[in-house]
């Protein structure tokens, strides 16, 4: 498969998946050209056991994770606060203007163990199935399916916990 | 009402993610200006083309001769299979085989293979042909027919040879311990001992397990060749690819100290999201060694006081087991402490200082966490 013809089918994909991780879209955009660019290099050893967006997404789930680690960050209790660090970003400014649930959600998910922002990410967002999860994330389907129920209950307590947002209305979506 | 069904909403409106078709284009160009350099960069000029088939030529007519070819056509043993195959895939870069894939990568940018028959012509070219040979010549002595097309397809061998080549390293085959399986005579287990050098003259080891399976059919040759799950094939990768981040005193942990007692304190978070504590200890020679032979092919480097101290920090907020060696007379004196982080770093410090002289690896290891910590569970007293 030509790289142009990938870039055109899939780039807008990879850009979001990987817009999501980092917060920034200068850096989201750069780390897309890395991933087509490590594709391209490595399509020889492509080898159809996925399909080509689940090939991209762990190759950009990869590289974003080197990004992490080039800026030094210590993954297993960094990684969360770089997060936090570029949500912030997004407000005030942004956030007001922001639906108040989808900001909640947003800031819900970012609050969650990085496994269950990982499996939300790719399940519910980037719309894989249980076995391209698996495939990115290099768990079995089991577990894929085991932490899926549990991100979820996470999700829905950290959504629903009272404190934060405690002068909050609460907004329940039906 | 289901939290899957709950945040359906919410969820389909994150996956509108903005982005300028400006901005798609402009990487485009980018990457594709990216594409083009490196093409540039691989075409060989065909003298030096030359002079690798004359210099190949000249060595092949000086170096065989009948004594030679008479030993090179007794059998091999199984060892010997096995020591040449590694020999070839931890020996590199090797640039013929990343000539040979650039030409026939050329060929098929230039030639418009639309339909299944213009494919099938390709494959009858000169550069294909020249490509399949090369893994033929290098690989066919050693491996089943099936199991050679496995290997092409999968990127079997050959398989660290463009990421030394993109990031300019050497990679050298150090030492094999080569270990026939006792039960099953056919499977071999190497331990392989690499090193990588980089440019300036840095240099890492690193060791991988695979293993070989020789074919019942044919004899002397191999039927399956595989990587060991968690055998340090990723992390060799991952070293090659990030070299800096690794250069430095990178070292094999060795617990030079004499002990008979192994106790640990476990930090976990449950099901349910609290916080449990486990301990225990052990004596078991039997158990301590199969726990300990985890770390036994870990590099792990020294870290900074910045970064100890940064776990150190940690530690009590996030998922850990802390191993302590001491002798069971004397349970209170710790002579070495390992501690092993969720997030897969590990740190030896002799003494129960925590950290100061520990060693850190990466998240490849995590696998090493997950697999100590089932064993210490085995011994836990809650």
């Amino acid at each position: 498969m030509e790289i142009e013809q990938l870039y055109k089918e899939h780039s807008d994909r990879i850009y979001s998946y990987i817009f999501f991780l980092v917060r920034q879209r200068e850096c989201a955009e750069d780390l897309t050209q890395e991933t087509f660019y490590k594709a391209y290099k490595g399509l020889n050893s492509f080898n159809q056991q996925a399909s080509p967006t689940t090939w991209l997404l762990k190759i950009a789930r990869n590289l974003t994770y080197d990004y992490f680690r080039r800026k030094k960050l210590i993954q297993f209790f960094t990684f969360e606060k770089e997060h936090d660090i570029e949500t912030k970003v997004l407000s005030p400014e942004s956030r007001f203007e922001q639906k108040e649930q989808l900001t909640r959600m947003y800031d819900s998910l970012y609050k969650l163990k990085k496994e269950y922002q990982e499996v939300l990410l790719l399940r519910k967002i980037q719309e894989c199935s249980i076995q391209e999860t698996a495939f990115i994330l290099g768990w079995t389907e089991a577990k894929v399916k085991m932490k899926m129920t549990r991100a979820l209950e996470a999700l829905k307590k950290e959504f629903h916990r009272e404190g934060d947002y405690a002068n909050e209305t609460i907004k329940r979506i039906r | 009402m289901k939290p899957s069904k709950e945040f359906d909403e919410l969820f389909e409106e994150m996956k509108a993610v903005e982005r300028t078709l400006e901005a798609k284009k402009n990487t485009w160009l980018a990457l594709k200006d990216r594409l083009e350099t490196k093409r540039n960069r691989n075409i060989f000029p065909v003298f030096i083309s030359l002079a690798i088939i004359a210099i190949a030529s000249f060595l092949v007519f000086t170096y065989i001769n009948p004594t030679e070819t008479e030993q090179s056509a007794q059998p091999m043993s199984n060892e010997q299979v096995i020591k040449a195959v590694l020999e070839r895939e931890y020996n590199g870069p090797d640039m013929e085989i990343s000539r040979l894939l650039n030409e026939w990568w050329d060929l098929q940018s230039s030639t418009k293979a639309e339909t299944q028959e213009e494919y099938d012509q390709l494959l009858e070219s000169n550069e294909y042909k020249g490509f399949m040979n090369y893994y033929q010549t290098t690989f066919g002595d050693y491996f089943t027919e099936n199991m050679l097309s496995n290997a092409i397809s999968s990127n079997l061998v050959f398989k660290y040879n463009h990421y030394l080549i993109d990031n300019d390293i050497k990679m050298n085959l150090e030492n094999v311990q080569i270990n026939q399986e006792k039960d099953h005579p056919n499977i071999y287990r190497p331990l392989i001992e690499v090193s990588l050098t980089n440019s300036q003259g840095q240099q890492i080891i690193h060791k991988v397990r695979e293993e070989f399976i020789f074919s019942k059919s044919e004899p002397g040759k191999i039927g399956s060749y595989n990587g060991v799950k968690d055998g340090g094939g990723l992390e060799l990768q991952e070293k090659i690819e990030n070299f800096d981040a690794y250069v430095g005193d990178i070292k094999t942990p060795s617990i030079d100290v004499s002990f008979d007692t192994l106790c640990f304190n476990g930090r976990i978070v449950d099901q349910e999201e609290k916080v449990k504590f486990k301990s225990g200890c052990t004596s078991n020679n039997n158990k301590i060694n199969a726990i300990l032979k985890n770390f036994e092919y870990l590099s792990v480097k020294e870290a900074t006081e910045a970064e100890s101290r940064e776990r150190a920090e940690a530690l009590p907020l996030i998922n850990n087991y802390q191993i302590s060696l001491s002798n069971a007379a004397d349970k209170e004196t710790i002579l070495y402490t390992i501690t092993l982080f969720e997030g897969g770093i590990v740190m030896f410090s002799p003494g129960s200082d925590f950290g100061t002289n520990g060693g850190i690896t990466t998240e490849p290891d995590r696998m090493v966490y997950e697999m100590v910590k089932l064993m210490l569970d085995e011994f836990a007293e809650n």
